[in-house]
């Protein structure tokens, strides 16, 4: 036993050691401003901050840089616990960007700054960076434009609809007309190993069905105060927020939320009858080329590796014929697909009386922020300023470049986007089709008149500010629920059913609506 | 549960008595739980008395001391150099610096604060650089730190004055006065104890009481996303928090407070469910194994317990992650159903219920092989000439096992049985890490954040790390400790090993 | 088509040619077993009876009949259903660890086998596993050890020291326990910061602080288990003159072998698999300090990176399980004993 301990107090002063040891250099180490990106980006962003580094040692005053994989989603979380540690300079998504300011970590952009951000890059995507306004009535800009590809458009498998009705014979690829129908018809018509196929979209994931929504003319709108706190909010997403139940589908109640326009606008119902459509035949039963998935338990993005991956059971099985996704998924696509790798637009939309409305994605952005709480900048003006132009420098073209070939990025600087090797880029090529698409009511629609005749911003995308904390969830759930219901033998009826299907809207809406408040 | 003699007690066999008082035990929590309750002023009082004795002595001292004794109040360990302890002195003394240093520099500055938690807002300048103000969540944080010291202060202070006034008393009946030698050797004899918890009950008070008290005040200010320091400062609401997440009432709060309280109470529900469902099927299916594997006939038993053990043994964030793959719905168990003919199964995202069931039974894959090794720990103990005992007697198996087997086994489980309740109410991984407390099953009910099968603990989680509602995870965490508590002391209070700890020695 | 056909079907072959061996070799196990049980043989069977004394007894009949047999085979059954659903996760990690190409969660059994993923944990740059291990070693080593010694000397001092103060401390530890920990994580985090313990390197020591710090409320067990040994042992020692400290070290300890490797085992996995204190308290995103737990955890945090990097994942799975398994099988003997020491008093 007294071995034992002899070698127990071995041991334990061993580690002991070690464990000063290593918190000894690293305090040799010196005072340190953190970058956080994405970990697949950290060689790209290790090479700019060393040249950085080097080129202004003497403004930076001992400090150095390390750079740590946040992930564009983790900045928040990352920094909510205490910005005065965090990063000096971050990417986030955009929809964080209100939560951030609101933290105190991102510095508004000034003068010379501010003039290159706006001339230099894509203006919805510096639109994107604007929160609130100023006691003057100027907008503040609070982040730089960093990409602008967060939007989804469609994947698909040319060898499944070669040759069929959908396809367009003069450019080998999908015609841009077409709907969710028309793709399971074209599965059938071509046959062979693709009467299996299977055609995906996260029914269950609330940014993309918020597309279908916005397609219709659905929208909500918040507005913030230049400190990220939220001011006003309005949201349209049913059939009324005033429902009346012993009234029928065609006559809604005379109360309206949204802009109080006239009577007969149903955007809920039309948004039902287009996600319906989406999966089902027209006798309401679900096709089977549609493969359900949502946001995490049927995650989207495992189901397109599975069963595009020729090694997988599930791809011997039934293979995905296309997919609605964004830019990430490209590379495995490219990868599994080969040669017969495509993207287009997204599909149209069509209600129970062929009404068509093109699908909108909901256009996310990166941005790059400042952190004006961290310890570095804290220290002076001058070295908030530093890190202004830190933010500007892995803004530039080179690091856009670099960026995209790693995984395919897309920036939002205006000179990167005029670069070729960007331009030819299929997937890029995809999303710029779709954010440049025209989006008006359809002809027949019998409220045209009452909302004009653009939807939304007239484009085929709508822009994602930083929605209210709440609103990913109701409308989650009602993807969710509306397949759930229709998928299941005995439920069909009852969400069929009038009234069903208004109580849900009705919930989205009144959800939505308070979440916004 | 008939109350018997204690004559009747005594003509049982050792075995039925176990059981009798396995039986009593179960019986009498209701009895306890009363009593617990009736006797909760008393124990206030008690508490109260024992302060009092402190002070008392203390009253003793300023009373019948000489003047070496009461300047020791002012200047700690007067009354030790005057006879001649001098290192003890120096300590005291020392001390009494360092806290007049600590006050002054630190937590006067905080403390003083501690009324309003702060009044300077953070300023930005036109150029966005920020001018950082006051921040309410440091001079909480330490304010409770800074109240820590003063009563640990205090204590020595008391102790300091209490060595004066014993070393006056001992010098005027010539005792000669304990030299440093001497305390050093107390602390590694009778004083051991002192040696051993000093250190680990400073970090218990640094890591473990600070944040708690932390904690229990943030239940009564507004501390969440919308007051986050130092950006912004929080500030005191009283009960508001409490009111509304338990009657759905909300005063000048924005959130939704009706959401808050059912989902409370829905959760709670569910909670307590879960705990019992999890321990009952845990103890049975571990017992059937212990017993299954220990039977005499049994081969290669260290193997059948490899083979379960495995699973203690890998970090749960791998184990569980890859279970919750396996059943996802294009996931292998799927797979495996698909080529045996069988329709794939939404496992864990289809319905609530199966997904509860479902948790439950891996909760099994996870938590059987604990009991195993208890139960055949048990197994071992018991006593080898009752069975043969039983045997001359014509026992048949079956009769061995109900009548010697069983009661012993719950006899020694019954009280961890409670424990593992306890901890099943608090089981974060299992929920979390299969299934991120939900089943994908939309409740529009529940407050956002909350799932359908997320428990208290896995909702407090979310509600601090993702949504940075602290007010309310405050609340929630001080209303499952209130849960845990009742259930805890309750059983405790009735555990033979607390009450009479002397018996088995 | 066929092509597709026939991949289908040749992994369905391969699932369950695998699942059959294990099944075939464990059948054969069994009934080699039986058939020596089922031949009478008296000498042997009267010199187990004697070598195995203890649980179970009620069972040995030292008549063999077919009935027992039967029950046997039964049994047997029963532990190889029970064994394959319990090692089945292992084996699929393993497995997947040992997969070309990316995760795809419907398929069992890989197309390739390559140890191309082993080798990527410890050769990437951006994922530097090697340092991880390290870190949650050390982590690990120092937490063990030290718990241990708490742990062991804060159950002495209650079990066999008298003290004004001893019952209040352990009910207020007890209902200090009952709070839930993680409230406090964000109050901990400011703590090791007004401590300098945060940020790079140095959060090794302020996590080996976290994880210390409340090991003294895990004393309950051990004082069980102390309380059981015979209190005569210490006065014989004292009336020799050893001090409580000597008693402790050259008495007691020697004689608590099964409950100090419990809790060396346990107190090396707690740290070791820990992922929600360590995440918060490091900074999870904002940092390249991090743990095992941490560091895996990160690999697959968005759904992107999880169809990347989840084979990857699987391989620092394994080999992060290999020092815990090994551990556990060396010391089961011990856990078994310490478990039971402490439980038989509640």
């Amino acid at each position: 036993m007294k071995k034992t301990l002899k070698i127990l107090c071995v041991v334990l002063a061993v580690a002991l050691m070690a464990g000063v040891i290593c918190a000894l250099a690293a305090c040799g180490s010196g005072k340190v401003i953190m970058v956080w990106g994405p970990s697949d980006h950290k060689d790209i962003y290790l090479d700019a901050l060393k040249e950085f580094e080097k080129t202004h040692k003497s403004q930076l005053g001992g400090y150095h840089f390390e750079y740590a994989g946040s992930g564009d989603a983790g900045a928040y979380s990352a920094m909510n616990r205490d910005p005065t540690t965090g990063a000096g300079v971050y990417t986030f998504a955009n929809d964080q960007m209100a939560n951030l300011k609101n933290l105190g970590a991102l510095a508004p952009l000034r003068g010379e700054n501010l003039q290159w951000s706006i001339d230099n890059n894509d203006p919805a995507a510096v639109n994107a960076t604007i929160l609130g306004e100023d006691a003057n009535g100027d907008p503040t800009y609070v982040a730089y434009p960093l990409q602008a590809d967060n939007g989804y458009y469609m994947y698909y498998n040319k060898a499944a609809f070669r040759g069929t009705q959908v396809w367009d014979k003069t450019t080998d690829s999908l015609k841009s007309d077409y709907t969710f129908r028309d793709l399971y018809a074209a599965l059938d018509e071509k046959g062979g190993d693709w009467a299996n196929g299977l055609v995906t979209w996260a029914l269950g994931d609330s940014w993309y069905i918020s597309g279908v929504f916005f397609a219709v003319g659905g929208d909500y709108s918040i507005t913030y105060n230049d400190k990220g706190q939220q001011t006003g909010s309005s949201c349209w997403f049913s059939y009324s927020d005033n429902l009346d139940n012993t009234k029928g589908w065609g006559a809604p109640s005379e109360t309206l939320g949204w802009d109080s326009k006239a009577a007969d606008y149903t955007v809920g119902r039309d948004a039902y009858e287009c996600l319906k459509n989406t999966f089902t035949n027209v006798d309401g039963s679900v096709n089977k080329h549609y493969l359900y998935s949502d946001g995490d338990k049927d995650p989207l993005n495992d189901y397109i590796d599975d069963y595009t991956d020729p090694n997988s059971a599930n791809h011997a099985k039934s293979p995905m014929a296309a997919a609605i996704c964004g830019t990430w998924k490209a590379k495995i696509l490219q990868t599994n697909w080969g040669d017969d790798y495509g993207a287009t637009i997204l599909p149209k939309l069509e209600t129970d009386d062929g009404e068509q409305f093109r699908m909108k994605n909901f256009r996310g952005y990166k941005h790059m922020g400042v952190n004006p709480m961290c310890e570095f900048a804290q220290i002076s003006e001058e070295n908030l300023q530093l890190l202004h132009e830190l933010a500007q420098y892995l803004c530039s073209e080179e690091m856009c470049l670099a960026r995209f070939r790693s995984t395919g990025a897309g920036p939002a600087l205006k000179a990167a986007l005029e670069n070729e090797e960007i331009k030819n880029d299929p997937a890029i090529t995809a999303l710029n089709n779709q954010y440049n698409l025209e989006c008006k009511y359809p002809k027949n629609y019998s409220i045209e008149a009452l909302r004009g005749e653009k939807i939304g911003n007239g484009y085929g995308y709508r822009d994602q500010d930083s929605v209210p904390a709440n609103y990913w969830t109701p409308i989650q759930n009602f993807g969710n629920t509306l397949f759930k219901e229709l998928n299941g033998d005995t439920a069909k009826e009852r969400f069929a059913t009038d009234n069903s299907i208004k109580q849900y809207l009705a919930e989205l809406q009144s959800e939505i609506y308070t979440a916004a408040q | 549960m008939r109350q018997i003699s204690s004559l009747e007690y005594l003509s049982m066999s050792r075995i039925t008595r176990a059981w009798y008082k396995f039986l009593s035990f179960f019986a009498g929590i209701p009895r306890a739980i009363g009593r617990f309750f009736r006797s909760l002023p008393a124990k206030f009082a008690s508490l109260g008395r024992k302060i009092g004795d402190m002070f008392v002595g203390v009253w003793d001292a300023i009373r019948y001391g000489n003047w070496k004794t009461r300047l020791s109040l002012l200047f700690w360990g007067t009354g030790c150099f005057a006879y001649r302890q001098i290192g003890r002195g120096i300590i005291y003394l020392l001390y009494e610096i360092l806290f007049v240093l600590f006050m002054t520099f630190f937590g006067a500055e905080y403390l003083g604060k501690l009324g309003t938690l702060g009044t300077v807002e953070t300023q930005e300048l036109p150029s966005g650089f920020k001018i950082v103000g006051d921040n309410s969540f440091a001079i909480l944080l330490y304010s409770m730190l800074t109240i820590v010291v003063i009563v640990f202060t205090a204590v020595v202070m008391l102790k300091s004055l209490r060595d004066a006034y014993s070393n006056q008393l001992g010098y005027s009946i010539a005792q000669r006065a304990a030299t440093m030698k001497d305390d050093v050797g107390q602390l590694l004899n009778h004083k051991f104890h002192l040696t051993i918890l000093a250190l680990p009950s400073l970090t218990l008070a640094l890591f473990t009481i600070v944040p708690l008290m932390f904690m229990i005040l943030v239940a009564f200010t507004n501390f969440n996303r919308n007051t986050l320091p130092p950006e912004h400062l929080f500030s005191w609401v009283g009960f508001d928090n409490f009111t509304a997440v338990l009657t759905g009432q909300a005063k000048g709060l924005s959130q939704n407070a009706a959401k808050w309280s059912y989902t409370f109470w829905t959760i709670l529900l569910w909670t307590l469910e879960w705990a019992v469902l999890a321990t009952v099927s845990n103890l049975i299916l571990g017992m059937i194994l212990a017993l299954v594997i220990n039977k005499k006939s049994i081969k290669l038993k260290k193997f059948w317990r490899t083979c379960l053990v495995t699973v203690v043994a890998v970090p749960q964030f791998i184990s569980l992650l890859l279970v919750s793959k396996m059943f996802l719905s294009n996931g292998v168990i799927n797979t495996i159903l698909g080529y045996l003919g069988m329709e794939p199964v939404r496992w864990m995202n289809g319905s609530t219920n199966l997904t509860k069931a479902m948790v439950v039974i891996v909760n099994l894959w996870v938590g059987v092989p604990h009991t195993v090794l208890t139960c055949t720990g048990i197994l071992m103990n018991i006593p080898d000439d009752l069975y043969e005992a039983a045997k001359i007697d014509g026992a048949n198996p079956v009769k061995m096992f109900t009548k010697i087997t069983f009661p012993y086994m719950m006899f020694v489980l019954g009280p961890s049985l409670i424990t593992t309740f306890v901890g099943n109410i608090n089981n974060f991984n299992i929920i979390f890490l299969l299934t991120g407390g939900s089943s994908g099953i939309p409740n529009a009910k529940l407050a956002s954040s909350a799932g359908d099968v997320d428990l208290l603990i896995t909702w407090l989680y979310k509600l601090t790390v993702n949504d940075s509602q602290y007010d309310i995870a405050s609340v929630i965490g001080i209303l499952i400790f209130i849960v845990v508590a009742f259930f805890s002391l309750v059983v405790y209070s009735r555990i033979g090993s607390v009450k009479n700890e002397e018996d088995f020695q | 088509m066929i092509n597709l056909l026939s991949l289908a079907k040749s992994s369905a072959i391969a699932i369950g040619i695998v699942l059959g061996l294990i099944i075939i070799v464990q059948i054969c196990v069994v009934v080699y077993l039986l058939r020596s049980r089922l031949k009478y043989n008296p000498a042997r069977v009267s010199a187990r009876g004697v070598l195995h004394v203890g649980p179970g007894r009620f069972f040995n009949s030292h008549r063999r009949s077919a009935k027992n047999a039967i029950v046997d085979t039964f049994i047997y059954l029963m532990l190889i259903v029970i064994s394959v659903v319990w090692v089945f996760p292992f084996f699929y990690l393993i497995l997947t660890s040992l997969r070309a190409g990316t995760f795809t969660a419907s398929t069992l059994w890989p197309k390739q086998f390559t140890f191309d993923n082993f080798v990527w944990l410890f050769t990437d740059k951006e994922y530097n596993f090697l340092n991880w291990y390290i870190n949650t070693l050390l982590i690990a080593i120092v937490v063990s050890v030290i718990n241990t010694l708490i742990t062991l000397l804060t159950a002495y001092a209650l079990s066999r020291m008298r003290f004004k103060g001893r019952k209040a401390l352990m009910k207020f530890m007890l209902i200090l326990g009952m709070f839930p920990g993680f409230l406090g994580m964000i109050c901990i985090y400011y703590i090791l910061k007004m401590l300098g313990m945060i940020g790079s390197q140095m959060s090794i020591v302020g996590l080996m602080l976290v994880y210390v710090s409340g090991t003294m409320m895990g004393y309950y067990v051990s004082k069980g288990f102390f309380d059981t040994i015979s209190k005569s042992l210490d006065e014989a020692a004292m009336i020799d003159g050893a001090s409580r400290a000597r008693i402790f070290f050259s008495i007691i300890l020697p004689l608590s072998k099964p409950i100090i490797i419990q809790t060396i085992l346990g107190a090396f996995v707690g740290p070791w698999g820990d992922y929600m204190m360590a995440s918060y308290i490091v900074g999870a995103g904002g940092t390249n300090f991090k743990t095992v737990a941490i560091g895996l955890y990160q690999m697959i945090d968005t759904q992107q990176k999880m169809t990347e990097n989840f084979c990857r994942f699987c391989a620092g799975g394994v080999v992060v399980s290999i020092l815990p398994i090994v551990m556990f099988f060396f010391m089961q003997r011990y856990y078994v004993a310490g478990v039971t020491g402490g439980s038989v008093k509640g």
